[in-house]
Parts: structure tokens; C-alpha cells; sequence
């Protein structure tokens, strides 16, 4: 079983080691960065009704160097948006700025770094095909559902937090999200990881012989 | 009634009782770690007492370091030590592993329990050791060593040393 927990290992460190490199360095790979930085906006929106979301490429403030592994959330209230527009448009303003606020994801950390840990750890398993990329794509998917709720969590508690008219949370409401917030930490992202693949894939992989010999020893 | 719960239980898939039982364990244990006991009382004296050690170590190794409470103050280079670097979540998630798993005498379970505990303890304490090292001498990896060798790296140790500790297990039964 050694060489089998050294194969995995090092199975698993390639491919990860692969896989960041493939997001980070091949061309055309970071449009998968393109796909979540929709997906976030997509969902926050549909999430939290009341507000104006949108989606923007980060650029770093000092350089303006566009970076697409990480993303802002533009927010506003639609209300006082369009009034600033009316205003704007009634007195013969060209160019007006929306009262918007916004917040930054680094997409990298947040989803790339839990999602390759994921693949990677599958490649790595020994276990047959079937089970490995049926269950890939169910931990990719729970996973990926997980860290949207993150970023709707986020993206509530900082409209909240701006006051801008809407989702004007309580106190104790702000409280309680601040909480959930701490612990949809990067740790319980991994932990969460590590869970599925507990569920996904190691019950389905040859290591679960160990695990069946202990017992069946126990059991004579 | 708890006899009867008890024998259902024991009918269970050796796995699925693994599965409840980490899963359990992992609720319990976050919600401590969030609690404010953890935070306020457990967490800063255990990241000081990794400062201290770190600091130590890198003393041992000719860098000249100060310790001020989590943070180490270096001439050249300042590292805090926050809550998620302490390694306790990968530590945490090892013990787990080790404690859902049915069917193993607690004797074992106890000795992997300190053999791995101690071993992750000096591995989290290099890994803020060469966090610190690199900040100094490579510090546009500082970041990339921080994510991929903190987090991942750390979490790949705790799973492979689980395996490797149930494997032990499966020996020692097998030899009794």
C-alpha cells in the first residue's frame, strides 16, 4: 500500500502543479477566470434583487493593469442610479458619475486554488474511471455552488455595510453575517474539499481495502 | 433504546459510519474554533507560543528576529502570524480522520493522534520558518509559498499522514 499512498502523492502534486500552471501562464486557459467572474455576478444579481450588480475586470489602481484572476462587484441602488441619470439627462450633463459602489474578489484564492485542489486530488486517487469523473463533477459542482453563496454572504453584508438603500441590515443581522462570513473562511473551502472527496471519492477508491481489512480483522 | 440505536448503528456500513462520524466531529469542531473561547482565549496565546518557536529557529539559523505578540519583527521583513496559518484546521481535520474511524482500538488511535499531532506541530512551525525565509530572500514568492505550500501542501500532508497511519493500524492488526 506504500507505493500506492507515494503514487498518490506524487500524482497529486503534479497535477496540481499543472493545473496552476495551465490557469496561470497558458493563454486562453484564464477564460475559465471569465466564466466565474459571470457566474458571480450572475448569481449575486439574481441573489439580491433590489440591487444593481455587475461584473467588472479588477485593475489594479496604481499600474491600471488589468488582472482577470480577480474581479469587482459593482453595486448600486437602482433607484438613486436612475435619478442621477434623469438629473444628469435634465441638465444637459454628457458625462455623470452613478453613485456605485464596489467590492473585490480575488478569484484566484476564492475559487481556483479549492476547484484544482479538488481535480487534482481525484486524478490523484486510485480508484476506476467511472466513479472518478462522475464524482468529480458532482464535488466540482457542489463546491463551486458553495463558494457562489460566499461571494452572495460577501456581497450582502458590504451593501449592507455601505448604506446605500438597500438591504439595510440590523445590527445583529450584520452580526450573525460577519460570523458566517470568518468561517467561509479559505481553510473551511479546503475542508469542505476534503470532505467531498472523502464522500465522492475516497469510498469509491482501493484504499478503501484498508479501511475494510481493519474491520474485517476486528470483526473475527 | 440506546442498546437498540447502538446495534442499527453497528450494522452500518463500516464507510458510512466513518463518513457520520467525521462529518459530526467536523461541525463540532469548527463550531469551537469560531467560538469566542477559541478566538479570544486559545488562538492568540497559541499563535504566540509559534511566533516564539519560529523565532527561535530562525535564530538558530542566523536571523536575528523579535516577537511581539503573533508577529515576528525581522530586519528586513515583518511576519504576523493570523488565525488560518496555525495550521489547526489541517491538524483538526487529521485527528478527525483519526478519531471517525471505527473499528480501531483506541490505544492506536491515541498514539497516531500524538505521533501526528506533533509531527504536523513542527512541520506548521518550518512552514512559518521558510514563510519568513522566503519573504526575505524571494519575496515575489512569498505569496505563491503561502497559498500553495501553507494551504495545499499542509492539507496533502495531514491526508497522506491519515493514510499512512491507517495503513500502521492495518499492520499492527494484522500482526496481532
Amino acid at each position: 500500500m506504500v507505493p500506492k499512498i507515494l503514487k498518490f502523492t506524487l500524482f497529486f502534486l503534479l497535477a496540481y502543479g499543472l493545473s496552476v500552471f495551465l490557469v496561470s501562464k497558458v493563454p486562453g486557459a484564464d477564460s475559465i477566470y471569465t466564466l466565474i467572474r459571470n457566474a458571480v455576478g450572475g448569481v449575486v444579481g439574481i441573489a439580491l434583487p433590489s440591487a444593481q450588480i455587475e461584473s467588472q475586470v479588477f485593475s489594479d489602481p496604481a499600474t491600471g493593469k488589468s488582472d482577470v484572476s480577480a474581479m469587482y462587484l459593482v453595486y448600486g441602488n437602482p433607484v438613486l442610479m436612475k435619478k442621477t441619470m434623469e438629473e444628469a439627462l435634465a441638465s444637459g450633463v454628457t458625462q455623470v458619475t452613478l453613485p456605485t459602489r464596489s467590492i473585490s474578489f480575488r478569484l484566484f484564492e476564492m475559487f481556483m486554488v479549492p476547484l484544482l485542489f479538488l481535480v487534482s486530488i481525484f486524478i490523484a486517487t486510485p480508484m476506476n474511471h467511472k466513479h472518478r469523473w462522475k464524482g468529480l463533477i458532482w464535488t466540482l459542482l457542489i463546491l463551486f455552488v458553495f463558494l457562489l453563496i460566499r461571494c452572495v454572504v460577501i456581497s450582502l453584508f458590504s451593501i449592507s455595510n455601505d448604506r446605500i438603500g438597500v438591504y439595510e441590515l440590523e445590527d445583529s443581522a450584520m452580526k450573525f453575517l460577519q460570523t458566517v462570513i470568518s468561517i467561509f473562511s479559505l481553510g473551511f473551502s479546503m475542508s469542505l474539499a476534503f470532505v467531498l472527496w472523502l464522500i465522492f471519492g475516497f469510498r469509491h477508491s482501493v484504499f478503501i481495502d484498508m479501511l475494510q481489512n481493519i474491520f474485517k480483522n476486528q470483526s473475527k | 433504546m440506546a442498546g437498540s440505536w447502538m446495534e442499527k448503528w453497528q450494522t452500518k456500513p463500516v464507510i458510512f459510519r466513518f463518513l457520520v462520524a467525521f462529518g459530526g466531529l467536523l461541525v463540532l469542531f469548527y463550531a469551537f474554533y469560531f467560538s469566542p473561547l477559541y478566538e479570544q482565549f486559545i488562538m492568540p496565546g497559541l499563535l504566540r507560543f509559534q511566533a516564539g518557536i519560529s523565532s527561535t529557529v530562525l535564530s538558530i539559523l542566523g536571523y536575528e528576529t523579535r516577537v511581539d505578540g503573533d508577529t515576528l519583527f525581522g530586519e528586513r521583513l515583518v511576519v504576523s502570524i493570523r488565525g488560518g496559518c496555525d495550521g489547526v484546521e489541517a491538524t483538526a481535520l487529521f485527528i478527525i480522520a483519526v478519531l471517525a474511524l471505527p473499528g480501531v482500538a483506541s490505544r492506536f488511535k491515541w498514539q497516531g493522534i500524538i505521533v501526528g499531532g506533533i509531527l504536523l506541530f513542527i512541520l506548521n512551525i518550518f512552514r512559518i520558518v521558510g514563510l519568513y525565509l522566503s519573504g526575505v530572500h524571494l519575496p515575489s514568492f512569498f505569496e505563491f509559498f503561502h497559498l500553495h505550500g501553507g494551504v495545499i501542501a499542509f492539507l496533502l500532508i495531514s491526508v497522506v499522514m491519515w493514510l499512512i497511519w491507517v495503513q500502521w493500524v492495518m499492520k499492527k492488526n494484522l500482526n496481532q
